[in-house]
């Protein structure tokens, strides 16, 4: 999942960007929102960590900005100041949850997985399709109610292809949402990849779309 | 437009008609004194004139008997008792005396000298004015010459211009007083104007006073509005500083909580949870203090107003979106918008801390309705969750106080709620509603 954080306090932003990192979440992260602003594919980014109190435009404003432009990916409200006032704003603006600083990571990260889930219209606590099941927060999967085994870059595939199953995945939509913009940029990684976790659901549950990319489909 | 007594009206209305009062009788009376002269003027001419008449028409015959050549040409002195009257007095002769006198006779003492002589004496009818004089005759003694007339002819005179002067005397007053009136009313309107643009700042009806005053009252406008801006600034400031000082506050907070989080993760447990307990004691207290300071900063202040009906649908939008995906359905009452007297971001903090605490407990759907009685509006926030034990229903308003500690939330949202209400003479309570589920009762003063 690629995720976009927009923080201007630096020391907080990498920290928040490490664990969401190590909880197999690629960070993005800008210190205000007209840097965010010159970001042109948002749709590429699976949800967005806003601050309030961001200098220059606010991070409400921002928010209506991007919803104006039709943005309708998740976004989640960091808020320091704690007013409902605020908060109520922020929620009005677009966004779909907050959080008052400060927060623990698990919460942060168990919110947007509710975001997330929820986005891909699935309303339940695990992610399913097609007698695939997966736990976000747990990190475990299961098939026809079998656990499987599988390392984090699988499952994180596994867990893109559920948040957007029914839909095509390009391939590069996949590197995306799988790799930080500079690092790990195989060609070949995402048919590897794709290749495991074949071995690992079945070999139909993901089909090849040519010329377009992956389904999930078993 | 009143006349009350106490009022700056009533007493330029007194002034007005006291002056007036003494003006028109101290002019009463300088009008009728002049008169009364000019009168008593006019009789002595015309005395005088008689007077030369009657020496020049008087004669003695040989027996020294003085008798009249003819009667005097004015006809007043024929009547009886008409007023006017001449008199001839001759010592040791007989008395000639107008028809008017009949058998009366005139004192003689301002007939002693050749010299006029006038004054006031006792006549036939009361008080007479009389002129005398002696006229010598060749031989013997003098003539002595009198001509009189009533003092009741002046006084009749006099009190029928009196009357007269009274009456358009009164009537001149009676108008001085009603324009008298209609200069205080136009010259104090603009403090009409003034208690108006004080009620509207009151009633919230305008943020400022406004219109144009006359250069006595621009002062004081300017600094009312002054004050008004202080205030008003001062609130914003004190919210202000609270709001930077747990921004400032939260973020290095946050961070220490994320390096418990690194701690735990390395093995380090104890320490870790040491970190962040103290580090949640420190969060309630940032929220405690904050909360304490936003409610001190609080106060009703002139001019505001939040509209109930947006703020409420605001934030039904806006919590309906955070209970998404516990699909509560919040249900506003349709209705007319009424003004509430209470700051937009405290309206807003009193109902959003009781929705929130409504959507943790709620299972479907949470009603929100308001009502309006006694100058107060009533908003009901009902959910259909368990309700709350009689027992604890004043209790959970004590700060910290959480029924469920597996819920978030610190619990100062409903003591923040109850505080928040009662700066604006509202309050806020909390019982079980008829179909089970809990009922907050918000009331705030009503625009």
């Amino acid at each position: 999942m690629r995720l976009l954080l927009i923080e201007d306090d630096p020391r907080l932003a990498n920290r928040l960007a490490a664990r969401l990192a190590s909880d197999g979440m690629i960070v993005e992260h800008v210190t205000s929102a007209e840097e965010a602003l010159k970001i042109s594919d948002f749709e590429s980014i699976a949800a967005l960590i806003v601050d309030v109190g961001l200098p220059g435009i606010d991070g409400v404003a921002f928010i209506r900005k991007i919803r104006g432009l039709g943005v309708r990916i998740p976004i989640l409200v960091l808020s320091a100041r704690g007013y409902w006032e605020e908060k109520v704003e922020g929620l009005n603006a677009g966004a779909d949850d907050y959080v008052v600083k400060p927060v623990r990571a698990e919460e942060l990260i168990a919110r947007l997985g509710a975001l997330l889930r929820r986005a891909s219209g699935q309303a339940g606590e695990r992610l399913s399709a097609d007698g695939i099941e997966l736990d976000m927060q747990m990190k475990a999967a299961w098939i026809d109610g079998e656990p499987i085994e599988l390392t984090q870059i699988e499952f994180r595939l596994l867990q893109l292809f559920l948040l957007r199953s029914g839909h095509i995945l390009s391939h590069s939509e996949i590197l995306d949402q799988l790799y930080p913009a500079a690092k790990g940029r195989e060609p070949n990684t995402v048919e590897v990849n794709i290749a495991r976790l074949r071995r690992k659901i079945g070999k139909e549950a993901i089909r090849t779309v040519r010329g377009l990319g992956y389904r999930l489909r078993r | 437009m009143k006349f009350r007594p106490g009022s700056l009206r009533f007493r330029l209305l007194i002034g007005t008609v006291v002056w007036i009062g003494l003006g028109i009788v101290l002019g009463g009376i300088l009008v009728s004194s002049l008169f009364r002269w000019n009168l008593l003027q006019g009789y002595h001419e015309e005395l005088e004139v008689h007077i030369e008449e009657l020496a020049a028409l008087t004669a003695v015959d040989q027996s020294g008997q003085p008798y009249m050549l003819r009667r005097l040409s004015d006809p007043r002195f024929l009547p009886s008792g008409s007023g006017f009257y001449w008199q001839v007095s001759r010592d040791g002769f007989r008395t000639v005396t107008s028809p008017s006198l009949g058998e009366n006779r005139l004192n003689l003492k301002f007939a002693r000298s050749p010299a006029l002589q006038i004054g006031w004496t006792k006549g036939p009818h009361g008080s007479t004015l009389e002129y005398g004089k002696q006229v010598p005759v060749a031989a013997g003694p003098p003539l002595r010459l009198l001509i009189a007339s009533d003092k009741s002819l002046v006084d009749a005179t006099m009190a029928e211009f009196n009357r007269a002067l009274l009456l358009s005397l009164s009537g001149f007053a009676l108008l001085m007083v009603v324009a008298g009136m209609l200069q205080i009313r136009f010259g104090l309107r603009p403090l009409d104007r003034l208690a108006r643009a004080i009620g509207d700042v009151r009633a919230g009806r305008t943020q400022r006073m406004t219109g144009a005053f006359p250069s006595e009252i621009k002062p004081l406008v300017s600094d009312l509005n002054g004050l008004i801006d202080a205030s008003t600034e001062s609130v914003l400031r004190s919210r202000l500083i609270a709001g930077n000082l747990a921004h400032g506050l939260r973020t290095p907070l946050a961070i220490l909580v994320d390096e418990a989080d690194c701690l735990r993760n390395s093995g380090n447990i104890e320490a870790a949870d040491t970190i962040q307990q103290e580090a949640r004691r420190m969060q309630r207290q940032i929220d405690f203090h904050l909360a304490r300071a936003r409610n001190a900063a609080a106060q009703p202040l002139p001019g505001q107003v939040a509209p109930l009906r947006a703020t409420l649908e605001r934030l039904a939008e806006a919590f309906s979106r955070l209970h998404q995906q516990s699909r509560i359905e919040y249900r506003l009452q349709s209705g007319e918008e009424v003004g509430v007297a209470c700051d937009l971001i405290d309206l807003t903090e009193i109902i959003s801390n009781l929705l929130d605490n409504a959507g943790k407990w709620a299972t479907r759907i949470c009603k929100i309705s308001w009502k309006l009685d006694n100058g107060m509006v009533t908003i009901e926030i009902e959910d259909d969750g368990p309700g709350i034990q009689d027992e604890v229903q004043e209790a959970v308003f004590e700060v910290g106080m959480r029924l469920d500690d597996l819920k978030p939330g610190v619990g100062l949202g409903l003591a923040i709620s109850r505080d928040l209400a009662r700066i604006y003479g509202g309050d806020v309570q909390l019982a079980n509603a008829p179909e089970g589920g809990l009922r907050a009762t918000v009331k705030l003063p009503k625009v």
